[in-house]
């Protein structure tokens, strides 16, 4: 729980931090709800701060309004990860007058500067002449007290021109809830809905009826014929609250059919390279190269952007003679967006132009287009290209860009070969088992080098000491095998030198002493010290004195040798068991 | 002892015939040179059936086409030959003589440079070629590794891995070129259609329209096939279905 609690603890520091410490961009700005308004009507009014935090706001001199309410806040929101602080100071006016009324700037300290809002005007027209105040029920009743309405920024326009048909909700009633009915439908028009649009209620007056207005829907709406179009109308279904009851009132209301004239395109003063695009264009190019051989292509691109229909707008014809540059149809790529409220977008062409012959040429790409607001057809052109073609090697020719080379059909085909080795067909050496075997043999090379290694350090840290004790009994045997020679020969001081040897030669390995070191009682004590038994101690003391007495004295007994070569065979495995193996570390 | 006798039998057999089909071959050259053209197909032909082939036989079997005015069957035994053999510089020539008489004009669309570069590499050498180099390119791997290892002087070492790197990458480069090639000589992925006329369809499906009438040895791009139908891309960019029947794969 206390983890929870500190974890929400830092979040609020980091959230709450930043905007205080980082200030981006401070905005002062002043909204309104309402362009028209009637007197006596309520028109609200914000100031709005944010990205800052501000002292000693100031606002401005209602002249024309009386205050009827104010209050502010503050809020938090975070977008995109990014946290801003905002101050609202909320008014909430009533016009004393008619005409078009200022509401002045106001003013707000942030550090060191102050910041502005621009004025508003709100223009205020006389209330209706109806005094009398009606009932919800009765506005209800009259069709004016909610109301939809189909709004068109133009009635009068040409053949595929855009339109912007807002649906929008009129109101002078509290409506709870409200949903469209049916789904609209534009014959004879390519329409495209718009999704992001300024949905906020505003404030409208009508016939000196204040209303609170929202646009429940609009559409771009391209007309595809000419003559009288009607733009359909939407239902609405709402529930709207009647005061002092608490249950609402069901209503439903529909939009009038709207009529517009659509025009064809005017005839006078129309472009030879006009292909249909309507709307407000402009255009880039851009060229690959401008100095190039007939063995190569050019590429260029077009690049279309604009407010209007942008399937309409068709690939430019270049202005190119034709018998010198092949100009392939060029790919085309279509991107539409909506913004601003209306739909344009962008249209790319690229273009691959083959040059036949040398020569120097120039051009300049041009683009027509109707643009219904000015009501003109206009061109426009990009830089003008001036291309210097070489004289290339003609290579395409084999691959048969161009028509038929006469000389090539013309000539003669070769003769038959008569030499050859017939075979069944193979898979070929890449990916045959030979091949993968033989790509084996590196890495089987990098194994045996890894191996080598590995061996090398293993050897390097191997204690000498302990190989030795290792491989003491071993060399022993060896010796006493060497002795087992001279015994079944007969020669006693080989015999007897051999076992000398093996003996001296086992105590040294075994207990790791230097020659120096070798003598009876350093043994004595050394193996008594490594708890061998003492009666082993005796019998190699005792062993080893008889090898040096029959050394010195030249004893060739073959039964007494036979003995001592018996007893040293035992002592040694004897004092190798006592002694224990020492396992092998690695 | 019993398979000894069978691979002995596998031997003689097949040593018999490889005699055989050269006597066929033989006796098909004499057809063409007597202008007994058709004979000359069919001897050629039953070679292949052999599972016996050359570059020669496809090269001759191409040119016996032509004489009889098959173009489209030409033109697809001219490429046999140059798949198993590109630098087969007769079998170039006639199929270029061949392509220049062709009905059709198929304006070949301009190739992405980069493709084009790594396309003239690949066809530089052989798959073979290609392996054995790569084969060099891992043994440089290993010896760099391997030095790597094994050196202690510490700019013997830095040279040894460098090196290495080199090796990697190289014998990475050189198995991908090589593997490329050895699909492209075993399938090139282009067929040659070899029937006189033939309607391009926009669905593999007789019935379904036709796009555009072709003639018998336009080359065509393999791109997928349908039971019994392959999809295809002209040298245009243009795309339909023709039936296997209509076409000759270059493969193998």
């Amino acid at each position: 729980m206390r983890i929870i609690v500190s974890i929400l603890t830092c979040l609020l520091v980091f959230t709450l931090g930043n905007p205080l410490q980082a200030q981006g961009k401070a905005t002062f700005v002043a909204t309104c709800d309402s362009k028209q308004a009637t007197v006596g009507s309520d028109v609200t009014v914000e100031f709005t701060l944010s990205g800052a935090k501000g002292v000693g706001f100031k606002p401005p001199e209602f002249r024309n309004f009386d205050v009827v309410r104010k209050s502010n806040g503050s809020a938090f929101s975070i977008i995109n990860g990014a946290a801003t602080q905002s101050m609202t100071y909320t008014y909430i006016l009533s016009p004393k007058k008619t005409g078009r009324l200022r509401i002045p700037a106001a003013r707000i300290k942030v550090g060191k500067n102050t910041l502005k809002t621009t004025p508003i005007y709100v223009t205020v027209v006389k209330a209706s002449t109806n005094k009398k105040q009606q009932s919800v029920t009765q506005l209800l009743d009259s069709g004016k007290g909610l109301f939809v309405k189909a709004v068109l920024d133009t009635v009068n326009t040409y053949l595929g021109q855009q339109i912007i048909v807002d649906y929008k909700l009129f109101t002078q009633v509290g409506v709870s809830r409200y949903n469209p009915t049916n789904k609209l439908d534009f014959p004879g028009f390519y329409a495209q809905d718009i999704q992001r649009y300024n949905n906020n209620i505003i404030g409208e007056v009508i016939d000196n009826v204040s209303y609170k207005t929202k646009v429940l829907h609009r559409a771009a709406l391209f007309p595809q014929r000419t003559g009288i179009m009607e733009i359909p109308s939407l239902r609405i279904a709402a529930t709207v609250q009647i005061p002092g009851t608490r249950r609402g009132r069901n209503v439903g209301v529909n939009s009038k059919v709207v009529k517009i004239n659509v025009k064809p395109l005017p005839e006078t003063g129309k472009p030879d390279d006009f292909t249909g695009a309507i709307g407000n264009y402009r255009m880039v190019s851009q060229i690959g190269n401008t100095t190039v051989t007939t063995d190569d292509a050019i590429t260029l691109r077009l690049e279309i952007t604009g407010a209007g229909d942008i399937k309409q707008v068709l690939a430019p014809k270049l202005d190119l003679p034709e018998d010198i540059f092949e100009i392939y149809d060029p790919t085309m790529k279509e991107s539409v967006s909506q913004a601003s409220g209306m739909v344009a977008g962008t249209k790319i062409f690229d273009y691959t132009i083959l040059p036949r012959k040398p020569g120097n040429y120039s051009f300049a790409p041009s683009f027509s287009f109707f643009n219904p607001d000015s009501v003109r057809y206009i061109t426009v052109t990009s830089n003008r290209y001036s291309i210097d073609v070489g004289m290339g090697s003609n290579k395409r020719a084999t691959q048969g860009v161009q028509p038929v080379d006469e000389d090539l059909a013309n000539r003669d085909m070769r003769l038959l070969q008569l030499e050859t080795k017939l075979k069944k067909p193979s898979r070929g050496f890449f990916a045959s088992i030979p091949f993968w075997l033989l790509s084996l043999l590196p890495f089987l090379f990098l194994g045996g080098v890894f191996f080598k290694k590995q061996e090398q350090i293993k050897a390097s840290n191997i204690d000498v000491d302990l190989l030795k004790r290792q491989r003491a009994e071993q060399e022993a045997l060896k010796q006493l095998s060497q002795a087992k020679t001279y015994l079944d020969k007969k020669e006693s001081k080989g015999f007897y030198h051999e076992i000398a040897q093996g003996l001296w030669g086992y105590v040294s390995d075994k207990l790791n002493l230097t020659v120096s070191d070798l003598s009876k009682e350093n043994i004595k004590e050394k193996l008594l010290s490594l708890e061998v038994n003492s009666t082993n101690v005796n019998r190699f003391v005792n062993l080893i004195n008889t090898t040096e007495m029959a050394l010195f004295a030249g004893m060739d007994n073959a039964e007494s040798m036979d003995a001592v070569y018996k007893d040293a065979a035992s002592l040694i495995t004897d004092i190798e068991q006592e002694l224990g193996k020492e396992e092998i570390e690695s | 002892m019993r398979i000894l006798a069978t691979i002995v039998l596998i031997i003689v057999f097949s040593v018999a015939n490889a005699q055989d089909g050269a006597t066929l071959f033989q006796q098909a050259n004499e057809a063409f040179s007597s202008k007994k053209y058709k004979d000359a197909i069919t001897k050629y032909e039953a070679v292949i059936s052999k599972g016996l082939v050359s570059d020669a036989l496809y090269y001759n079997l191409g040119n016996a086409y032509y004489k009889v005015n098959q173009p489209g069957k030409a033109i697809y035994n001219f490429e046999m030959a140059l798949l198993y053999n590109p630098s087969n510089k007769d079998a170039k020539f006639n199929l270029e003589t061949a392509n220049a008489k062709l009905t059709d004009e198929i304006a070949v669309l301009p190739v992405f440079f980069l493709t084009r570069w790594w396309k003239g590499l690949r066809s530089m050498f052989s798959s073979t070629i290609w392996g054995v180099l790569a084969l060099l390119g891992l043994w440089l791997f290993a010896a760099g590794v391997a030095g790597w290892l094994l050196y202690t002087d510490r700019n013997k070492k830095k040279r040894a891995f460098l090196g290495a790197m080199v090796g990697l990458t190289l014998s990475v480069l050189l198995l991908t070129l090589a593997f490329q090639r050895w699909s492209e000589e075993l399938d090139s992925g282009y067929a040659i259609i070899i029937e006189p006329i033939r309607p391009l369809h926009s669905a593999p499906d007789a019935e379904s329209a036709e796009v555009l009438t072709l003639h018998e040895g336009t080359k065509v791009q393999l791109l997928g096939d349908l039971s019994g139908w392959h999809k295809i891309r002209l040298v245009n960019g243009e795309q339909g279905w023709l039936p296997e029947a209509s076409l000759g794969r270059i493969k193998r």
